[in-house]
């Protein structure tokens, strides 16, 4: 694909934590207009990876671009454009609902009628209406993460980055989430989420990455994975044997 | 399993958290660890020496016509009685400070569904929860009692029984109090959400333990018209209630009345209190463990937990139609995170209590001085404070407002926490993020210190030009501070915390802020109050010497104010990376 239509563009992307390599040399871009899965076992390098192209690590080397802004030299630029959804969503407890999507709606400097009108809409998207005076802190986890998502969809976001975005959440609330996000890839969005469940990687995404021990191992649609692993059908085992699938059956062998 | 030994595994495997938390501590954690056994030995030590000498004393011929003197009757009461006040206090504490421990451990520690779905006996679970959670405040109780009554033992060479038998009974009282306590803890969070009570009975500790820190002050200030002959009649009073205690009636005082009855050789009363009084504890104990535990099983404490349940009071607020508008002068970013900080002070009690310890300290020190320039005896100090009462005004509103500078620009940041990533992943620049931690540590400090000015120079009929001036060096000086104490807070930001204590990076970054805020405030009101209290002394024109005052000290600190934090907010870009 044209590299100039990519929303995001790493070059060489490292991090290390003091002398532990978290991720090395990472070099992928996202488009515009599609899903790409972001998959590898724990410890990997996801979030690490996630955390430098929204902004909330600095890369030890390399660089990470969001539709064209250089992440640590343009910070306000790139994540002007960024919805983000944590791992853990973490938001403040004391706040409710819709006073913390106002206040998203601020520091993206929206107008103040389009934030009012934006969070009560989301709010209502979400099923959150009934809870939306309640402070957060009486919230479900699967409560807290629809907050996460609907602030993140706050300010229309050209791109978004979502950390295990369906974790914790009911079918129904787990269904809408995808449903949202093929949507926002309809209208242009390029949605960048890393999961560990097989099942959505394979039915929404459009491409996907498989990390491992902080590098990318293979990066591809379905078609050119299972073309790089011999044939291979499922992502499942195109994903094991990638990131270690003889120790799986190892461990399957001794819980037989 | 036997309970016992499920209640052993238990307690062993918290001993072993315990001790890899010690282990991988920094030194001067162990060092401080180590330093304050020493020192609870010490206390008990020590308190175990000055118990035996005094009571000791109490035995001199001459005891017993000072207290007649002081109406509370012979000394031998007092002495025999202080086994019954002491247990009887050992209860009633226990129950007080275990229900917060306790509440903690049941229900926000978080691995209650982990034990009870082991297959270890549930009772175990219950009983090491307890244990666990009364273990150090009984460590600190014995550290106090058992050494005031093995002195008492000591000084009226009580039988040897005695020792061992005082140790019992504190146990069953502690245990007893503390599964009454795990009960109500049970009826308390049937009604109100565990968090929120958790919350209230923090503020309600930091509010209580700040007054009675205080009230020495207070009671100096108005003790000075109390006639000091007075006092030894009160001793007497306070001596004859806690004798009152020593009755028959009262479980509490079995324990005690048990010794009592020991000492004095009565052995039949003796055993028949101790028995009843172990039976009694022992019998609470076992009932209250057994209906926590039922209670706790059948969900009942939870009904009131469910999220995002909402009460009439919450449902019928009309937050959905409230607009808050923005200001015009502001970017929207800066201005929702002042609103955003303003709201979170303000609901979580835990700060509230910080924010409210120097307001309620100014208006101690207001009290103080007020009723200081009362006084009989200070007429010239009278004078003194009448002539320039101003200066006192503004010194006072200083004061008050450098506490709470200090807690919210330096905690500004690191208030955050674990939700730092909302602000840090959208566009803002350093510049902003940290104009919007200057106007919410400033405007309240402001508020209150204008306040406080105003408000004492009407008490003190100051005239109008004098306010106008003392308003203007507040303004500038606490502008100064907070521009001072958001660089240092900005420095050792922390956002790892659980507890508002813990908000610093290091103690030495609170040390050091405390330090040059102080001389910052010195040289401030040095500039502001010195210089034209110096023209008025030199004979001088007022105005003049204001002007001076302003011109220093007006750029001195605004220099303070924007400069530090300009310094520092490249960092600002980096806080919850350091260390990875």
């Amino acid at each position: 694909m044209d590299e100039d239509r990519a929303l995001i563009r790493t070059v060489d992307l490292t991090k290390y934590y003091g002398r532990h390599r978290a991720v090395e040399g990472l070099n992928f871009a996202v488009y515009g207009g599609e899903i790409f899965g972001f998959l590898g076992p724990n410890g990997a390098g996801k979030t690490t990876t996630m955390k430098m192209i929204v902004g909330l690590l600095r890369p030890t080397r390399g660089q990470a671009f969001v539709a064209g802004h250089d992440v640590v030299r343009e910070p306000v630029a790139a994540k002007s454009v960024i919805g983000y959804v944590p791992e853990e969503p973490h938001l403040y407890a004391k706040l409710s609902g819709r006073e913390f999507l106002r206040f998203v709606g601020d520091l993206y400097n929206m107008p103040a009628d389009q934030v009012n009108r934006r969070a009560d809409e989301l709010l209502r998207l979400f099923d959150l209406d009934e809870a939306a005076d309640s402070l957060i802190d009486s919230y479900s986890h699967g409560m807290r993460q629809k907050t996460a998502v609907a602030a993140a969809l706050m300010h229309d976001p050209r791109v978004l980055v979502l950390d295990e975005p369906t974790a914790g959440l009911d079918p129904r609330s787990a269904r809408l989430i995808k449903d949202i996000l093929r949507q926002m890839a309809g209208r242009g969005t390029a949605v960048f989420l890393s999961t560990h469940i097989m099942e959505i990687a394979e039915r929404m995404c459009d491409r996907i990455g498989i990390i491992n021990a902080g590098q990318l191992v293979a990066i591809g649609t379905m078609e050119e994975l299972r073309a790089m692993s011999a044939g291979q059908a499922s992502l499942e085992d195109i994903f094991l044997s990638l990131t270690g699938g003889p120790e799986y059956a190892e461990i399957a062998e001794v819980l037989r | 399993m036997t309970l016992s030994r499920a209640v052993w595994k238990l307690l062993r495997a918290q001993w072993w958290i315990w001790l890899n938390n010690f282990r991988r501590a920094r030194g001067r954690t162990r060092f401080a660890y180590a330093i304050s056994v020493v020192f609870l030995l010490g206390v008990a030590m020590g308190g175990f020496a000055l118990s035996w000498a005094l009571l000791s004393a109490l035995r001199h011929p001459r005891a017993p016509a000072g207290f007649e003197v002081a109406g509370s009757g012979s000394p031998a009461a007092l002495i025999e009685s202080i086994p019954v006040w002491t247990l009887s206090g050992v209860f009633l504490v226990t129950c007080v400070f275990s229900f917060q421990v306790l509440l903690q451990a049941l229900y926000l520690s978080g691995d209650m569904d982990l034990l009870l779905s082991s297959p270890l006996p549930a009772r175990a679970v219950f009983v090491a929860k307890l244990l666990q959670a009364i273990l150090p405040n009984f460590v600190l109780f014995s550290a106090f009692t058992l050494p005031l009554l093995w002195g008492l033992g000591a000084a009226y060479e009580y039988n040897a029984l005695y020792y061992p038998l005082v140790l019992l009974l504190l146990v069953l009282q502690t245990l007893a109090a503390a599964g009454l306590s795990a009960l109500v803890v049970m009826v308390v969070v049937r009604v109100f959400p565990a968090r929120r009570v958790f919350e209230v009975i923090s503020f309600l500790g930091a509010m209580i333990g700040m007054l009675c820190v205080q009230w020495y002050n207070l009671s100096y200030s108005f003790g000075r018209d109390v006639d000091s002959d007075a006092a030894v009649p009160a001793l007497g009073q306070i001596v004859s209630g806690l004798n009152c205690l020593s009755v028959f009636w009262s479980p509490l005082a079995w324990p005690g009345l048990g010794l009592r009855a020991l000492v004095r050789g009565e052995w039949l009363l003796a055993l028949a209190y101790l028995v009843l009084s172990a039976g009694l504890a022992a019998g609470v104990f076992v009932l209250s463990l057994s209906a926590a535990e039922r209670l706790y099983y059948s969900g009942w404490f939870k009904v009131r937990s469910a999220p995002g349940r909402k009460s009439k009071r919450a449902a019928a607020r009309p937050t959905e139609k409230e607009r808050v508008g923005r200001l015009p002068f502001l970017p929207p970013p800066v201005w929702g995170i002042v609103l955003k900080d303003f709201r979170v002070l303000r609901r979580d009690l835990r700060n509230l209590s910080q924010l409210l310890s120097p307001i309620i300290f100014a208006l101690i020190y207001v009290v103080m001085v007020l009723r200081g320039g009362r006084s009989s005896t200070g007429e010239q100090a009278m004078a003194v404070f009448q002539e320039y009462s101003f200066y006192f005004a503004v010194l006072i509103a200083l004061f008050a407002c450098w506490g709470l500078t200090m807690r919210l620009a330096m905690m500004g940041f690191s208030q955050e926490g674990r939700n730092y990533w909302i602000v840090k992943s959208a566009p803002l620049r350093p510049e902003q993020l940290a104009l919007a931690k200057w106007l919410v540590a400033f405007l309240p400090s402001v508020a209150i210190g204008a306040v406080l000015v105003a408000a004492l120079a009407v008490m003190q009929g100051v005239a109008l030009g004098d306010v106008l001036y003392g308003l203007l060096a507040v303004v500038m000086i606490v502008a100064g501070n907070t521009g001072l104490n958001l660089a240092f807070g900005i420095t050792g930001a922390r956002l790892d915390w659980t507890d508002p204590r813990q908000m610093m990076s290091t103690q030495g970054v609170g040390c050091l802020a405390s330090l040059v805020g102080m001389a910052f405030q010195g040289v401030s009101m040095a500039l502001f109050l010195g210089l034209p209290l110096a023209v008025h002394l030199l004979g001088g024109p007022v105005l003049i010497g204001r002007l001076a005052g302003f011109i220093t000290g007006g750029t001195f600190c605004a220099g303070v104010a924007v400069l530090p934090p300009l310094l520092v907010h490249q960092r600002i870009l980096l806080i919850g990376e350091e260390g990875l």
